[in-house]
């Protein structure tokens, strides 16, 4: 997959002055045999980028073209085609359903896709210490319980590229190392990039390239 | 994605909008079945009085009793000005004896009493008679003459003559075994002759003679020039026709207005119908537009569900399908109850109707309002299905 961005400015940072290293009113292309890490303070419009590319928002001036394709033209059918197949969206809030399961919040991605079977789902939860937790409400876990769940329903379908907005912003150490290497099985395994936005933090992963806003 | 959806139902909202619903369905399917019962009702009823045909004639006051005002007759201009309204389609004078008759009825043998009357004889084309007119016609030179007696006479002697005299009730058949002996005079000549009952009419209220018999007896007998037309009976395709109403009260006419009061009738029954129609309409969409506020309450309070659905990729058609789903079975319980509510209103409608008014309506429920208020109730599924999925589609629009 190929994002293509040309002369980007969002509307609420369109009175803004940008750095020379960052890539808002530049060109810029993001492809999924790379992966890029995001890297700004807050208020720079990661997590805006990101919905542009999922296609949650389009308040931008400029271009943008996901495969040949401007980001303004696509239907909403076909969002829903790039989203059950060639992207995949770790979302800052989480966007968990409070009132199903975590096994629920799971299967209600997989019965989409059919990308995992039931052991693998129960393995990656086994991995970040939260088989245990499969039968309780989503909304009763903690933050970083809450993050982790929603990592692995990112892996619940195929992807070019996955989209990580501050993926590891309520966990701890150890549990970032297991989902690093979960996020580098995963796009090994699909063939695919990912864009993580952060704070800063380049979470040393190898092959990443660094992108600025 | 069911569970994902519907977690939050508002019950009181769902229940007050399905109750609403059935209390409009159900007003609407009586309104139309009661709209088909009164048409069949008016139908029959109007075959059964003649309705087609009325006789018009001019109001007589005070100053034509005592000879100011003698303009009860129809000149030749006026027919022919009746004959030229769209709403008539045929006309025809009654032609008057201008002789006088003396009737006496009486049975050889009998225990009946012998009557004795001045009469009036009338003619009419025989297109206009509503009885079987065998044997009617006349030569010159028969001495028998066959008539045609208004059915109201047999019942006034039947349920009052017969009463007070203490005589025996005549039924139709057995009247023509009595002799009407007819004493004709005028001119200075007198004539006998036999007259043969051969029929009853429901819709002329005069002794009707062949029309050959009355122009001979008027010439021998009486003064043809004195021959004037105070009546007239028209054929009408509608006798409930508002316009036709109009024209004989404009015009100061009066008629058997029997079957004019019975237009009345139903012309206010289907006003009021047509209000029912109406509150039943009212209602109905008002009921609509609960389900359709419902179904914006139920979208605004899981937007967030659904919003994170289409994120995950679920189709906007998917999710509006499972909204709509629940909205078929609360559509299908209106539609159910409705149907069972009107059954029983009209279950207990042609009852009363038997017992009260005598009026027997075999049918329960006609085609036409089963398929209105089938059609109704998909309307009412579209309507509401195509209000979820714009609401559903919007949401999938990414924010511009």
């Amino acid at each position: 997959m190929k994002v293509t961005l040309q002369n980007i400015v969002p509307y609420p940072l369109k009175d803004e002055s940008f750095s020379n290293e960052s890539i808002w009113a530049k060109e810029f292309i993001l492809e999924s045999n790379h992966s890029y890490l995001i890297s700004s303070d807050s208020g720079k419009g990661k997590s805006t980028l990101l919905s542009y590319i999922y296609g949650l928002r389009s308040d931008y001036s400029g271009s943008i073209s996901i495969d040949q394709e401007k980001q303004k033209n696509i239907s909403i059918d076909s969002w829903s085609k790039l989203r059950t197949h060639k992207l995949s969206y770790l979302i800052q809030d989480l966007r968990l359903f409070n009132h199903l399961s975590v096994w629920d919040n799971l299967i209600l991605k997989n019965n989409l896709t059919n990308h995992k079977t039931t052991s693998e789902i129960e393995n990656m939860l086994e991995q970040f210490g939260l088989l245990y937790k499969k039968n309780q409400l989503a909304g009763k876990l903690s933050l970083g319980q809450q993050q982790r769940v929603a990592l692995i329903r990112c892996f619940l379908q195929p992807f070019e590229f996955l989209l990580l907005d501050e993926p590891f912003s309520n966990i701890d150490d150890t549990n970032i190392q297991i989902a690093k290497k979960l996020i580098n099985e995963e796009c090994k395994a699909n063939n695919g990039g990912f864009i993580l936005a952060t704070l800063g933090h380049d979470y040393e992963f190898e092959n990443a390239t660094t992108v600025y806003l | 994605m069911k569970k994902a959806i519907n977690k939050k139902q508002n019950i009181f909202t769902l229940v007050f909008s399905a109750l609403g619903a059935i209390l409009g369905f159900t007003l609407l399917l009586i309104t139309l079945q009661l709209f088909t019962d009164v048409d069949a009702i008016f139908n029959s009823e109007s075959d059964a009085i003649d309705s087609e045909y009325l006789v018009l004639k001019k109001h007589v006051s005070t100053l034509n009793t005592i000879g100011l005002s003698s303009n009860t007759t129809f000149d030749s201009k006026e027919i022919e000005e009746i004959k030229n309204q769209n709403f008539i389609k045929d006309i025809a004078p009654f032609n008057n004896a201008t002789f006088e008759v003396m009737a006496v009825l009486g049975m050889e043998g009998g225990k009946f009493p012998t009557m004795k009357s001045l009469a009036f004889f009338e003619t009419v084309p025989d297109q206009f008679i509503d009885a079987e007119t065998k044997n009617w016609g006349w030569e010159k030179g028969n001495t028998q003459v066959p008539i045609i007696l208004p059915n109201t006479y047999l019942d006034a002697y039947n349920f009052g003559i017969a009463q007070t005299a203490g005589t025996p009730q005549v039924s139709k058949g057995i009247i023509g075994a009595f002799s009407i002996k007819l004493e004709i005079s005028g001119n200075g000549k007198k004539a006998i002759y036999q007259g043969n009952v051969i029929n009853f009419s429901d819709r002329i209220n005069s002794i009707l003679v062949p029309k050959s018999f009355l122009d001979f007896a008027n010439m021998e007998f009486g003064t043809p020039s004195k021959q004037e037309i105070f009546r007239v009976i028209v054929e009408v395709t509608d006798a409930n026709d508002p316009s036709l109403k109009k024209y004989i009260e404009e015009n100061g006419y009066e008629t058997n207005s029997e079957q004019l009061r019975g237009g009345k009738v139903e012309q206010i029954l289907r006003g009021f119908l047509n209000f029912h129609v109406l509150i039943g309409i009212i209602i109905i969409l008002q009921s609509a537009f609960l389900f359709v506020l419902y179904s914006q309450i139920l979208i605004q309070k899981s937007k967030y569900e659904i919003q994170l659905l289409l994120i995950l990729g679920y189709k906007w058609k998917t999710i509006t399908n499972q909204i709509n789903k629940s909205f078929i079975w609360v559509f299908m319980l209106v539609g159910f109850v409705s149907f069972l509510c009107f059954g029983a209103v009209k279950l207990w409608f042609n009852a009363w109707l038997l017992e009260e008014v005598g009026m027997e309506v075999t049918s329960l429920v006609s085609a036409s309002t089963l398929l209105f208020g089938l059609g109704f109730l998909l309307l009412f599924l579209l309507f509401t299905g195509f209000n979820i999925s714009t609401k559903v589609k919007q949401l999938a629009k990414p924010n511009s």
